[in-house]
């Protein structure tokens, strides 16, 4: 299941710009599976061609470190269970693959902002609040519980 | 800031066209909408302007502030303080994080010799030998720039309501003014303004109440019909009644606006659903 932390968080294994700890750490492997190539064609409307190359409609033919921050951290979220990421470097279009990627084993993200799970496909929503350890079916349950137990008040980072 | 601004940046890929008109311009969109790349063409082209191929035209200077470099630039900004050596300034300071703006103010307007006035709106008067400011006189102007319509009757669960004419600079059109409920009572006033807002106050006495952080207090105290009105910012029970009665007299039945305010203590689950009706 997908679980979320909202506001600050403080473990040792957590990752606040996914994005550059992807540039220094990823493996190839991860960028030879499937769901990665799937991931990146639905996110970044790329090609991911190889370990080495994809192929932007918008850019030509980029390395690796080009791929977006969103889809970045999906990939490290998907193949990498030993650290939390900060799930707010993903965008909205990031929503039903973080879903997706919970529906298939654990995984905890940390949010600094409200995420629109909404849009994704009206698929059912199961997201387990970290902080409180509360399931949520729907994103205004999860709205209601976040927004009144004041989780992003903390004026932190988003 | 005054005015807009165009900001045009391109290369051979990518070309990024904005009019930026907001001291602060947040951007946002979906993964690989181009936001990253912004920046990083941005950062590219102020490392090497001539050369990178990369073209930035704005009649204002652009830098990207970046976790290791933004602490450089806030520390170097105040050292234009400078520039006012022995002369006067004046300055308003946002309440985000006003202590430590004012202590940091303080210490250089002593290393440079600076005479400044410094207001913070989060302390509504500013005392000077000659003066007292009321700072939201002063942004009251600009504020009411910004709003448009007639001026609405704030039903407050509590002194919120009275802040907002006061940051406005109206004429409170409610008696509601540094007033407050227990939960139940302000939801019987929503559920029914016309009888509450209607009637006079009635047995003013000393009655205790809970706080915010839910200590007991003893403050003026009334009977509405059936609910209880506190004036937590009252020391005295003479003229309440009498004031209630002058205040009311200026509702705006055409526009009731309900503000309901969280303090220290979050709002039972069911006084917000019942609010929200």
């Amino acid at each position: 299941m997908l679980s979320i932390y909202f506001g600050d968080y403080s473990g040792a294994n957590y990752i606040d710009n996914p994005d550059l700890y992807f540039d220094n750490t990823y493996e190839d492997e991860w960028l030879e599976d499937e769901r990665s190539k799937e991931m990146v064609r639905d996110i970044d409307r790329s090609e991911l061609v190889s370990p080495n190359l994809v192929v932007s409609p918008v850019l030509g033919s980029v390395s690796i470190n080009r791929l977006s921050g969103g889809v970045k951290t999906l990939i490290q979220i998907a193949n990498d269970s030993e650290h939390v990421y900060n799930a707010s470097a993903c965008g909205d279009n990031c929503a039903k693959w973080l879903l997706k990627i919970g529906r298939e084993k654990d995984i905890l993200v940390r949010m600094g902002h409200m995420m629109h799970f909404a849009d994704s496909d009206g698929e059912q929503i199961d997201i387990r609040i970290d902080n409180s350890g509360e399931i949520v079916h729907s994103q205004s349950e999860l709205n209601n519980k976040v927004i009144v137990a004041g989780l992003l008040d903390g004026g932190g980072d988003v | 800031m005054t005015g807009k601004y165009d900001v045009v940046l391109y290369n051979n890929k990518l070309h990024y066209h904005l009019t930026i008109n907001r001291n602060i311009t947040i951007l946002r969109g979906y993964s690989a909408s181009g936001k990253s790349e912004l920046i990083r063409l941005l950062s590219a082209h102020n490392g090497n302007p001539a050369s990178s191929g990369i073209t930035l035209v704005c009649d204002r200077k652009c830098i990207v502030l970046t976790e290791e470099n933004w602490k450089l630039y806030s520390c170097t900004y105040p050292e234009k303080l400078k520039e006012y050596q022995g002369r006067s300034a004046r300055m308003i300071v946002s309440p985000g994080s006003c202590k430590s703006i004012v202590y940091d103010l303080t210490k250089l307007c002593e290393k440079y010799d600076v005479n400044v006035l410094c207001i913070v709106p989060v302390f509504p008067f500013f005392v000077t030998k000659e003066k007292i400011y009321n700072i939201n006189k002063f942004l009251a102007y600009f504020r009411n720039r910004l709003f448009r319509g007639t001026i609405p009757t704030i039903v407050s669960y509590e002194c919120s309501g009275g802040l907002v004419y006061d940051m406005m600079d109206w004429l409170p059109l409610t008696p509601m003014v540094n007033t407050t409920y227990t939960y139940e009572d302000y939801l019987k006033i929503c559920l029914n303004p016309q009888k509450y807002l209607s009637s006079d106050l009635k047995n003013v006495h000393w009655g205790v109440f809970y706080n915010f952080n839910n200590s007991k207090k003893e403050f003026p105290c009334a009977e509405l019909q059936d609910i209880t009105v506190c004036f937590p910012h009252d020391n005295d029970c003479d003229g309440i009644a009498e004031k209630w009665q002058i205040y009311r007299r200026n509702i705006n039945w055409n526009l009731l606006l309900y503000l309901m305010v969280r303090r220290e203590q979050n709002i039972p689950i069911h006084v917000i659903k019942e609010f929200s009706k």
